[in-house]
């Protein structure tokens, strides 16, 4: 192996003072933001808030208008995409499903960064497809057509497709969004225990601010492109966030269970003014 | 081990497309086989296999035997496999590509690209000492030299700062096929008496075709085949959408310029020698793809076999339409062809579209 280690002591991710956007639509201004390996991050907002726009520069999906994004420590648009690939997996927002391809046809994708140019599957690549599919609960699946499976199975097989590349972080871009609560938990398990046994470094956005808070150690909140709240949930989740960021008049309590922060919006608070940053 | 878990694995095996895959293509392979059999036995003159092989090992009992084998019926049948499985094997990555079940070289721009070369080249020579004919080797390059011109045309037209987009880039290839097509049709109008030859490369023929021609599409073909392997993986990758693709460490942009080259030199390759087959590029892969699937490692190897069997076969049909067994059928063109395949696959193959997509969007 010639490439080069990552630093233990590097940041999994830095920014500096980055602008992000598409083209000349720009989202976010000087955005820095730092997260350390081996931690939960949720990446909350309103609608426009740019949270996904920073996600998908961090995934190096988009590249900043300016400054650079550091992969511990080194630019990341500067890498071997592939070399990236073997560090980081991203579970994108929206996916294209090939007709008639199977679960197994899928996960195996995950290891192309691994293998050489005619990709062929070796023992060690075998192992990673089996353990992302015992992982995803999908054995009995394996040879099923992907657009035959439920959402929540569907969602699964993408969640093994990013397993099997065997990275050390994830990146998750509303996950969650079109899954029914009982499948939103247990793809949200599935992430933290990913965290929890074999440290992987997790950065999601979310919509769901419950979720958010019950599932990760670090909360940042984003508004017009701009971070207005940094910490662990119990800092970030308070009623004056929720009508200063969301809009909305909301109480927080905290979960009897978990005893996270948990919120429960109460009504809508509209201003111009408001309008205009939320849909910014 | 008991007899359930047997049982079980047994399944699991059947269910396993890759499993089923390998006999679907070894099935395949042996029914191309038996087309090609078919089609250097049948003819206007039918040889039982004792006398083919007489004449393959230049020992016929007549002299036209061996004519009408090695010098006919072997290099066609050799031209229309090979033409097309490349043509199928462009469709797949196409459809794979551009993530579009409609994509295929003549969707693209590549077919009426290649078209228009040839038709320009038999043009421009007409009347001219020694007129180029369809055996001059001057017209197969004129015909790939449009291919890709067209090809390179549509991504040049449809990229945009951020990179090319799969949907941008059908819509400008229907647009440049469409302006292409036109041109061609003011030529042969011009051009008045070549008509016959034109027309041929217009709806696709293998009609005096002989080795000349596979002399041709070998090399061709032998040339883009590792670039083919090559490209599989990252055709994988990349059919799973570009968000996924740059995950999994695929530069996209360049993965996709280089998948559409090998498709645009697999198309204009073989339209170059067979001319403008219709809907071959569309239907074979989409056969192939009822068969074994999406992965492109089984679904290539399979559109391909797909590909040189349906044109192996329509150009036989073609061949035994021409016979005189038919009274009132009477079309003679100059050349002893006098159906040409392309006309069969288009009269067949749209319907048979229809059917297909009926089906496949229930």
């Amino acid at each position: 192996m010639t490439e080069k280690q990552p630093m233990k002591s590097d940041p999994a991710f830095t920014t500096d003072q980055i602008s992000t956007g598409y083209g000349s639509h720009v989202v976010s201004h000087r955005l820095s933001i730092t997260i350390e390996h081996g931690t939960r991050t949720a990446l909350v907002g309103p609608n426009g808030s740019g949270k996904s726009t920073t996600l998908k520069t961090l995934a190096r999906l988009i590249a900043p208008l300016r400054g650079a994004v550091y992969l511990s420590g080194q630019d990341i648009n500067r890498l071997p995409t592939r070399q990236v690939a073997r560090q980081m997996a991203i579970l994108p927002q929206v996916h294209e499903v090939p007709a008639e391809l199977t679960v197994m046809e899928l996960v195996e994708q995950g290891r192309f960064p691994h293998v050489g140019a005619l990709g062929m599957l070796r023992r060690r690549d075998d192992e990673a497809i089996q353990d992302a599919i015992r992982m995803t609960r999908l054995s009995e699946f394996i040879h099923r057509p992907i657009d035959t499976l439920s959402g929540g199975e569907r969602q699964r097989a993408w969640m093994a497709l990013a397993l099997s590349q065997q990275t050390d972080i994830l990146l998750l871009d509303e996950p969650t969004t079109f899954l029914d609560v009982g499948h939103q938990l247990d793809l949200l398990e599935l992430v933290s225990g990913l965290n929890r046994d074999r440290g992987v470094t997790i950065v999601m956005v979310l919509h769901d601010l419950n979720h958010a808070a019950r599932f990760s150690d670090r909360m940042v909140a984003l508004s017009g492109g701009d971070v207005v709240a940094d910490g662990t949930p119990a800092e970030v989740l308070t009623p004056r966030l929720l009508r200063d960021c969301f809009g909305v008049d909301a109480s927080v309590v905290a979960d009897p269970n978990t005893d996270s922060p948990m919120c429960i919006p109460h009504s809508p608070i509209f201003s111009g003014d408001e309008e205009n940053a939320t849909n910014g | 081990m008991t007899a359930t878990s047997l049982g079980t694995r047994r399944r699991d095996a059947a269910a396993n497309p890759a499993v089923r895959a390998r006999w679907i293509l070894v099935t395949l392979g042996a029914l191309l086989l038996a087309v090609m059999c078919a089609y250097v036995m049948l003819g206007p003159v039918i040889f039982g296999p004792d006398q083919v092989w007489k004449a393959l090992i230049n020992q016929a009992d007549e002299v036209f035997h061996r004519i009408s084998v090695w010098e006919v019926r072997v290099p066609r049948v050799l031209i229309a496999a090979l033409a097309g499985a490349m043509l199928a094997c462009s469709g797949a990555f196409l459809q794979s590509v551009l993530r579009n079940p409609l994509a295929a070289p003549a969707t693209v721009g590549v077919t009426q690209g290649a078209v228009l070369g040839a038709v320009l080249a038999l043009a421009i020579s007409y009347g001219t000492e020694g007129a180029m004919d369809d055996l001059n080797a001057f017209v197969p390059m004129a015909a790939i030299a449009g291919g890709l011109i067209a090809g390179g045309l549509v991504y040049a037209l449809s990229y945009r700062r951020a990179g090319t987009d799969p949907i941008r880039m059908i819509l400008t290839g229907v647009i440049v096929a469409a302006a292409v097509s036109s041109v061609t049709s003011f030529i042969v109008l011009v051009s008045g008496s070549t008509i016959d030859s034109i027309v041929r490369w217009l709806v696709g023929s293998l009609g005096t075709r002989t080795w000349d021609h596979l002399i041709f599409l070998v090399p061709v073909a032998v040339l883009i085949l590792p670039l083919v392997v090559m490209v599989i993986p990252l055709a994988n990758a990349l059919q799973l959408g570009d968000a996924t693709s740059v995950s999994l460490g695929l530069r996209t942009e360049v993965a996709r310029g280089i998948i559409l080259m090998t498709a645009v030199v697999l198309a204009a390759g073989s339209i170059s020698v067979v001319g403008g087959i219709a809907f071959l590029g569309l239907i074979a892969p989409h056969l192939a793809r009822t068969l074994v699937g999406s992965d492109l490692r089984r679904l290539l190897v399979c559109s391909a076999l797909v590909g040189a069997i349906i044109l192996v076969s329509a150009d036989l049909l073609a061949r035994v339409f021409s016979l005189d067994w038919i009274p009132f059928w009477e079309i003679q063109t100059e050349s002893g062809s006098r159906v040409p395949v392309g006309a069969f696959t288009a009269l067949v193959g749209a319907p048979f579209f229809l059917y297909l997509m009926r089906e496949r969007m229930r």
